[in-house]
């Protein structure tokens, strides 16, 4: 069936490879069909109901070209506070259509003081981008699965079935993987090697799954901002809250999850190249859903702000999220330092000059304990349930992360400091 | 991995071989025959109660109220399934236990109990008749299993009757889910709205209709588990006996 060739890449490194027979597109469809089949479904319903949606504004857009030449010339049109072409501008593939209808869209939507509506100028160039948008999105979607299939690293007629990313080697069946950089000579073998294989199943890359998870919510979160129609009644639609937290509530999560996108671009360094494909599906319905449940409460029209201390508490809150974004940004850049690019080394953080990073005295995983912060700021900001929950499952999901870290490390580094706890300082 | 169908008739506990236990002790296995003995009795008081009610008032209707409280308190009485499952006890996955007996309990409770109106429905009398045939042959075939002298009538009863008592059993739970509806549409039980403080909504009407669209996905899976398990448990028998 199968013939294991061993290949000497160069003189230190020897790699297996399985040649069998090509794995394809196909395939991958036939191993997940029932998410296959899910997402399909999903973005089939989306672009019906944003066919619908363009059909609307266009008869709209013929009312406010008409308002919009005569509010132009009193429009203030802030600019900077265009969230949506940098958040989209990730994702290049067939949303290039949108971008341009819709980067209007934000000056005429951006804050404005209350009072003054700048709706009208920016909002009749909306609909004649949204009515590009079904095409795009369907362009956008194909592109997405080429995409999807392209950065598995694998599908070309002539690589073999099993690539790379999802061998796992091990010299025990149910010992530990061995690594990229593990060299044969000082393996403990003897003259003669027994390597045991696993199919790890296929694979995606953190990247891709990263952009994924983190660039719905941030859409999925404006659509309920600006109360795109057939959310709420359709008297509210694109009409804004009269809540200043609503404003603050949104461009905190934007700028979250903005930072996130970013982040992962520039500054996060990935271990393990890949993931498990079906983690994708898994993590995204996670974060879009999640982030659809907190948004519809959030800007909803019945929406209670902050009742228990009212403005204090929010500002409080406000303070707390940012103390807590910055923190989290600290401690990335600080992880991403203590690893040279291109290595795998793993060393022991420690704080360094930034104030946020002294935290690494105390804890092992600060970037989990900032963001709980930031999940715990934006509820008490919001004082939403939904978001509550948010908030204690993402906590209990990061305490076991960090425990297992904490865990590693203390099994890696003989001389680990003792006083740290792995996400909450003395108590967990 | 399939998941079972909400308040299922035969639950279907990943055991083709309970007896292969590593985990409980003496102890542990007394306590469980124990558990099992009291199970199967407590359902056999309610089909013995529902018998008794209907020769006493010679119709099938509003037999519900006979068995109110043995049927509350034995169908609640499985939450110690779960605990079982979480000490180790019993080698089943807590999650997939979890789910069976808590959709069992939320049908007790959240559905029959709370909604006074559906208790005289006919098809409360289909599902309670569904689960009580099964819980006594499946707390029987734990009971004999522990004590490794297991009967092979048991054995074919539990993974045959199924093959009817869980369409009965769902037939009867999705009717009865149907029926509430209304009720709990008018009275908005269990429902909170917007406006509130905490900014949250929920809405027991749209969680209940969801509840039984949900059976869709479930009940096939599930069913055909069954099967499967079936097929491999009584085909060994018909090797072994063959031999």
């Amino acid at each position: 069936h199968y013939t294991a060739s061993t290949r000497q890449a160069h003189s230190k490194h020897i790699l297996l490879q399985l040649n069998s027979l090509q794995y394809t597109v196909f395939q991958i469809a036939k191993e997940f069909t029932l998410p296959v089949v899910c997402v399909s479904v999903f973005f089939l319903c989306l672009s019906l109901y944003l066919s619908g949606l363009s059909l609307y504004l266009s008869g709209l857009s013929l009312y406010l070209s008409g308002l919009s030449l005569y509010l132009s010339g009193l429009s203030l049109y802030p600019s900077g506070l265009s969230l949506y072409p940098s958040g989209l501008s990730l994702y290049p593939p067939g949303l290039s259509l949108y971008p341009p209808g819709l980067s209007l869209y934000p000056p005429g939507l951006s804050l404005y003081p209350p009072g003054l509506s700048l709706y009208p100028p920016g909002l009749s160039l909306y609909p004649p981008g949204l009515s590009l948008y079904p095409p795009g999105l369907s362009l956008y979607l194909s592109g997405l699965s080429l995409y999807l299939s392209g950065s598995l690293p694998c599908p070309s007629v002539s690589d073999p079935q099993w690539y790379a990313a999802r061998q796992s080697i091990r010299l025990d069946p149910k010992g530990k993987s061995l690594k990229d950089e593990d060299v044969l000579q000082h393996l403990p073998v003897g003259t003669t090697a027994t390597f045991y294989f696993r199919d790890l199943g296929a694979q995606i890359s953190w990247v891709t799954v990263f952009l994924t998870e983190y660039g719905g919510p941030l859409l999925l979160y404006l659509m309920f901002y600006f109360r795109a129609p057939f959310i709420y009644a359709p008297k509210y639609d694109f009409t804004t809250s009269k809540h200043w937290v609503v404003h603050l509530a949104c461009m905190c999560h934007s700028f979250h999850y903005l930072k996130r996108l970013l982040e992962t671009l520039f500054v996060h360094r990935f271990s393990h190249g890949t993931m498990p494909l079906r983690n994708i599906f898994k993590n995204c319905t996670y974060y879009w859903g999640f982030a659809a449940w907190m948004a519809y409460y959030i800007n909803h029209p019945l929406y209670t702000p902050p009742t228990i201390y009212g403005e204090q508490q929010v500002r409080i809150a406000l303070i707390i999220f940012l103390f807590c974004q910055v923190g989290n940004f600290s401690i990335h850049i600080a992880l991403r330092n203590l690893r040279p690019p291109g290595s795998k080394t793993r060393k022991i953080p420690y704080p360094t000059k930034n104030p946020f990073t002294w935290i690494f005295l105390l804890v092992s995983c600060p970037n989990y304990t900032y963001e709980l912060g930031s999940w715990f700021g934006f509820t008490l900001m919001t004082q939403c349930l939904p978001v509550a929950f948010f908030t204690a499952v993402g906590f209990i999901q990061m305490t076991v992360w960090a425990k297992g870290k904490h865990r590693s490390y203390l099994k890696e580094f003989r001389d680990y400091p003792p006083l740290r706890s792995p996400i909450l300082p003395f108590v967990l | 991995m399939s998941a079972p169908a909400i308040g299922t008739t035969k639950t279907a506990h990943s055991d083709v071989a309970p007896k292969k236990k590593r985990g409980p002790g003496a102890l542990a296995t007394a306590y469980l025959v124990i558990y099992n003995v009291v199970m199967t009795a407590g359902w056999l008081v309610i089909a013995v109660g529902l018998v008794r009610a209907y020769l006493v008032r010679g119709s099938y209707h509003g037999l519900y109220f006979s068995i109110e409280k043995p049927l509350k308190f034995f169908q609640t009485g499985a939450l110690l399934e779960i605990l079982h499952c979480a000490v180790g006890i019993v080698p089943s996955s807590v999650v997939l236990t979890g789910f069976q007996v808590l959709s069992r309990v939320f049908l007790t409770w959240a559905v029959t109990h709370s909604v006074r109106e559906v208790q005289s429905e006919d098809s409360v009398l289909l599902f309670v008749s569904a689960w009580t045939i099964t819980e006594i042959i499946r707390y029987s075939f734990y009971t004999f299993s522990l004590l490794n002298h297991l009967p092979y009538l048991i054995k074919w009863a539990r993974y045959t009757f199924f093959l009817v008592l869980y369409p009965m059993g769902v037939t009867g739970e999705l009717l009865t889910i149907y029926a509430a509806l209304p009720y709990v549409q008018k009275t908005g039980l269990y429902s909170v709205t917007l406006p509130n403080k905490y900014n949250f909504s929920f809405d027991y009407y749209t969680f209940l209709i969801l509840t039984m669209v949900s059976y869709i996905p479930l009940f096939p899976q599930l069913y055909f588990h069954m099967m499967r398990q079936r097929k491999k448990v009584l085909a060994h028998v018909e090797e072994y006996k063959t031999e």
